[in-house]
């Protein structure tokens, strides 16, 4: 780590002044992040301080555009005017006192040889006007290759072909080529160009379809310096040991094939400014201290073609353009990525811990996914530049300069469960990007950040949630919870932990009556910003979708379990199925003592004593000055309180764990715009309009026994309404089906009825005029079969019974316009058992009468008084009997049984 | 070389110093533990109602207002928290004086951020009607809601709101409370 600051520390500190000052007033204007030893800005004076060779100062008596680099033995300026200026006085220091060095001005024709005073100063009259590449080095003597009748300086160091135009080398040569014409082969034929290094090896400005190839270069401070140029092909060289192995500074449509690049200090290949549609084809790049640096994006230069047969210290480069939807997964060690211009991709488990100056390069990529990635060793581990809604989670970034670097407006991209470790310049460096997002809410959270994990960094964790109390912030971001530990998400928390985190989010929010954190329209529990801004609800009070903002007591502990355990699961298949306090009390809780509290846990209240609950607060652990959340009243609203407090009041019942609620033993659901009305075999009816009169609580049941819900949307958008008991009762069920008032007699419904893991679908896609008038019925036998049934209004027409008496007892099974008695086999009808009675021809004694008028034929029969199966204390006899398509009917009625002995 | 080495150095001491010093400035408030404002002391002041029960004065010096209310009712402030409530005071019968922990206290004062008022009853907008206390005009809101009857009034409070409330049971006594609240400021 220390190693890597002194070996970086130029950088560091020019980082820091970029990144503190952008606009430094006295200097020129930096506008880009720069290599070591590079400057670039407009100005009148330049200040290169991190160059491993000379740190040159440069004053020009004219504002000048300037790029400016010291790499070893060599010193190159572009320079332009910014003014009407043609020329300026330019002066610069910083070189060697008393030296000897040789300026070339464009290309290496033009020299001029000049020795610097004791201070190490020159200064010179520059022409300004048009732009110059000036370079300076301490040695001369060049080659130049020509398309004449010798090839220029060919002839001196091989065999020039002029029909080919071809320069073989037959020898090594020790001074600097450069290429003079266009159209010119350079053969190196295997032979060495040694510089001693300075200057460059072989240098092509500003002309066209040349080719550089077999040629072994070694120790310049740029190998091959191709400048200004349009489809140069360099095939085949080795270009080692110096400081820039192979140079594109301009140079368009340039192939780079078969090259070797070596041990360089600074660069194997360098490509910047406008140098579009690079080709590279199995180049090797390796040891150099950054191997790859390209970076045309900025110049508006694309359109590169380079495959991963390329490789950085053996490992594959990866560039991508324009590609939409691709995912790249086990990668295992990549090179170096660039994906420019790319969408909704995929980046999965692989490594880059190359020397690069960016690892992954986004530019101008959006949606897309970066995970489980590491990412070490670089300047920048992952860049992005006009790059948003990028999420990057499981990833590592760990001993760069800067773990994610932020550029050019990138916006809105999402940083979660990501180490950063020991980046020396800052883990996330933000210049010129938007807003972007470092954490998720809670339970997910933020990243891990090592320096930020321990309380002498502020990060303090009093309530043991794994994240630090305190935001971590640094410039242009910050991350909420940040995590206390290394990988800290995949320690997996408990169920009650998660609810307690979701509880403390919020704090300080809203108080909605009948809010449960489910939205409506969603189908899901809301992430706490929504629970924040407003979501849709069913209204059970006003029987109709309503939105708001925040939750109620019991949907307090609701949502932040089923948020917790499945936030796409409906709460009657989820961990808390009991919408009220009362059912969670019942159903969804058990005891727990007060010292085995745990984050997560409840506190039950019945303020009247009336045996409802009216009250539930989620206790959270300690916490800065509460230890429970308590969503109150709407002029309160959510807070935080002492649970010492809350445990003394009257209306205190009990602390009680949160368990999983048992699936309902009985649950009858209707798709559709329609209410039930169900009754249970102990004759508990449940309505749509049962309410238990409860302080606080909307309680939409009959306690412990049926619970209503309407919280869950059907696919017609009308509410499903669902009736559900946690007890199984032996025997019958009857569902009544209302429909919404206004519903259009043609709109169908659906009904299930479920009892443990028995379902039987009593009406599917059935119109609403056909509603039976008597429900549907469902027989729920020991064995747990389940059978339906058809109930049916019957009378027993008597006002008491003698079960001595020797006569007869009539009934009636009232027909209805959904329900017609001529379907009835008379011959299977009992009441109480017995038969209908026979006439003395043998025939029943039955008749079709409309007995109550209602101008539907009723079924009347008669039974003999005696052979009715019914007890002196009966209150009602049941009837059953089968239609002739062997549906079962059922039906019963009060009765009297006089005299009581 | 060695100045401008100099400068550097100099320059980051700098941003450190001033860095921190923003930082010092800005974060350190929000990561102190909660510490409940001061709570006023009720001053005595016996004085005789109408119906001669003794009342007593309770003077908030550092949001400036005062109100008078029964002398046998009991007066928590800041009893819980929540970082959008700069204020709260709740107030019950010394016989119920447990009822002030309930989620709705027989009388309760909560000064909030106006953004909390907001969107606690937005959506009773069309009930409310125009009122005025201590001179300052307002919202009252009457609605029924954890099955109870709900009176709640909202004034503007500086940069924040203040909600007044309590139960229907309640309301004598609160429109008494609400009679004698005065602003200091």
């Amino acid at each position: 780590m220390i190693t890597q600051i002194k070996k970086n520390w130029q950088l560091v500190a020019i980082l820091i002044i970029i990144f503190s000052f952008p606009t430094f007033p006295l200097k020129a204007e930096v506008t880009e992040i720069m290599p070591h030893g590079t400057i670039e800005g407009q100005g009148t004076y330049f200040d290169i301080t991190n160059s491993e060779y000379l740190n040159i100062f440069l004053q020009s008596s004219e504002p000048v555009k300037i790029r400016m680099e010291s790499i070893p033995k060599m010193i190159t300026i572009m320079i332009e005017s910014i003014s009407s200026a043609k020329s300026a006085e330019i002066s610069l220091s910083g070189f060697a006192p008393l030296t000897t060095y040789y300026k070339y001005q464009d290309d290496y024709h033009n020299l001029k040889e000049f020795t610097t005073d004791e201070n190490g100063s020159y200064a010179y009259t520059q022409d300004l006007s048009e732009p110059h590449l000036v370079f300076i080095q301490l040695r001369k003597s060049t080659k130049f290759i020509k398309d004449d009748s010798t090839g220029g300086d060919c002839t001196s160091i091989g065999i020039w072909d002029s029909i080919t135009k071809t320069c073989t080398l037959t020898q090594d040569v020790v001074e600097t080529i450069q290429i003079d014409a266009n159209n010119i082969t350079m053969d190196g034929a295997g032979f060495l160009i040694t510089g001693s290094g300075t200057g460059n090896g072989v240098f092509v400005t500003g002309r066209r379809n040349v080719t550089i190839e077999n040629i072994t270069i070694k120790s310049f401070s740029n190998g091959i310096y191709l400048n200004n140029t349009d489809g140069i092909i360099v095939r085949g060289n080795n270009a080692n040991d110096g400081s820039v192995g192979i140079r594109l500074f301009p140079a368009s449509n340039t192939l780079l094939e078969n090259n070797t690049t070596k041990r360089n200090s600074n660069f194997g290949v360098y490509v910047i400014l406008n140098s579009p549609n690079l080709t590279m084809r199995g180049n090797v790049m390796s040891d150099n201290r950054e191997n790859l640096y390209l970076r045309t994006f900025p110049f508006g230069a694309f359109g590169h073609d380079i495959d991963t047969t390329n490789t950085t210290d053996g490992k594959p480069v990866y560039y991508i353009e324009n590609k939409n939807g691709r995912e790249f997964n086990n990668l295992g060690e990549v090179g170096v990525f660039f994906c420019i211009f790319c969408q909704n991709m995929v980046f999965r488990d692989f490594s880059i811990d190359a020397p690069n100056e960016t690892a992954l390069y986004l530019w101008d990529t959006d949606d897309s996914v970066i995970e489980n990635i590491r990412v070490a060793d670089n300047d920048f581990g992952v860049r992005f530049e006009h790059s948003d809604r990028n999420t990057v989670s499981g990833s590592t970034f760990e001993h760069n300069l800067a773990g994610v670097l932020l550029r050019n407006g990138s916006a809105n991209n999402i940083f979660f469960h990501n180490n950063f470790i020991d980046n020396y310049f800052s883990h996330v460096a933000i210049n010129s990007a938007g807003a972007n997002i470092f954490n998720l809410p809670v339970p997910d959270g933020g990243n891990y950040w090592d320096t930020f994990d321990e309380s002498s960094e502020g990060c303090d964790d009093t309530d043991s949630d794994g994240f630090c109390d305190s935001p971590y912030v640094f410039s242009g971001g910050q991350d909420n919870y940040p995590w206390t530990k290394q990988d800290g998400w995949l320690e997996e928390k408990s169920l009650p932990a998660k609810a307690a985190l979701l509880a403390k989010e919020l704090i300080s929010y809203s108080y909605l009556w009948g809010g449960k954190g489910w939205d409506y329209y969603q189908d899901l529990f809301v992430s706490p910003d929504v629970i924040k801004t407003g979501y849709n609800f069913y209204n059970p009070s006003i029987k109709t979708i309503d939105s708001g903002v925040g939750v109620d007591c019991s949907g307090l502990v609701m949502w932040a379990y089923d948020k917790s355990f499945d936030p796409l699961k409906s709460p009657i298949n989820n961990f808390v199925k009991y919408e009220g306090a009362n059912g969670q009390y019942l159903h969804n809780t058990t005891q727990v003592a007060e010292s085995e509290l745990q984050p997560g846990d409840v506190m039950f209240f019945d303020w009247n004593s009336d045996n409802h609950i009216d009250h539930v607060a989620m206790y959270v652990g300690e916490n800065e000055g509460y230890d429970v959340v308590n969503a109150r009243s709407r002029e309160l609203g959510i807070r935080g309180m002492s649970k010492n407090i809350l445990k003394e009041l009257p209306g205190f019942v009990s602390f009680k764990q949160v368990i999983s609620a048992l699936p309902p033993a009985i649950l009858a659901t209707t798709h559709s715009p329609v209410d039930l009305i169900v009754t249970d075999p102990d004759g508990f009816t449940i309505t749509p309009t049962t309410i238990i009169s409860s302080d606080v609580e909307y309680l939409h049941e009959i306690p412990g026994v049926l619970y209503y819900s309407e919280m869950g949307k059907g696919e017609d958008g009308n509410p499903i309404d669902q009736v559900y008991s946690p007890i199984l009762k032996i025997g019958d069920y009857t569902i009544k089906i209302v429909p919404i008032l206004g519903t259009s007699p043609g709109v169908t419904y659906s009904l299930i009825f479920s009892a443990g893991d028995k379902t039987v679908n009593l009406a599917q896609d059935m119109p609403i005029s056909q509603i039976p008038t008597n429900g549907y019925g469902v027989t729920v036998s020991e064995t747990g079969a389940i059978n339906s049934f058809i109930p049916v209004e019957i009378d027993v027409r008597q006002d008491s019974i003698n079960l001595k008496s020797n006569g007869v007892t009539p009934v009636v099974i009232f027909g209805s316009a959904t329900f017609d008695v001529k379907q009835i086999d008379p011959t299977t009808i009992k009441l109480a058992s017995a038969d209908i009675k026979l006439k003395n021809n043998g025939q029943l004694m039955i008749s079709y009468e409309n007995i109550n008028e209602d101008g539907f034929i009723d079924f009347v029969f008669y039974v003999t008084t005696k052979e009715l199966n019914l007890t002196l204390n009966a209150t009602k006899a049941d009837l059953e009997g089968r239609l002739i398509t062997e549906e079962i009917i059922k039906g019963s009625d009060s009765v009297r049984i006089v005299p009581k002995l | 070389m060695k100045f401008l080495y100099k400068k550097i150095f100099y320059l980051i001491i700098g941003i450190i110093v001033i860095s921190t010093g923003v930082y010092i400035y800005y974060k350190l408030p929000n990561n102190q533990p909660y510490i409940p404002p001061p709570i006023t002391t009720p001053t005595n002041t016996p004085t005789s109602t109408p119906n001669n029960t003794e009342i007593k004065t309770y003077r908030n010096t550092e949001f400036g207002f005062e109100f008078q209310y029964p002398e046998d009712w009991v007066i928590r402030t800041n009893t819980s928290y929540s970082p959008f409530s700069k204020f709260d005071l709740i107030s019950a019968p010394s016989e119920k004086s447990y009822l002030i922990y309930y989620p709705t206290p027989p009388f309760l004062i909560n000064i909030v951020t106006p953004d909390f008022a907001e969107r606690q009853f937005f959506d009773l907008k069309n009930i409310a009607s125009n009122t005025t206390v201590g001179d300052v005009a307002g919202l009252k809101y009457e609605y029924e809601e954890q099955n109870l009857s709900h009176i709640t009034i909202i004034l503007p409070f500086g940069q924040y709101k203040i909600i007044l409330g309590t139960t229907k049971e309640y309301e004598e006594v609160f429109n008494q409370i609400l009679a004698s609240l005065k602003f200091l400021q």
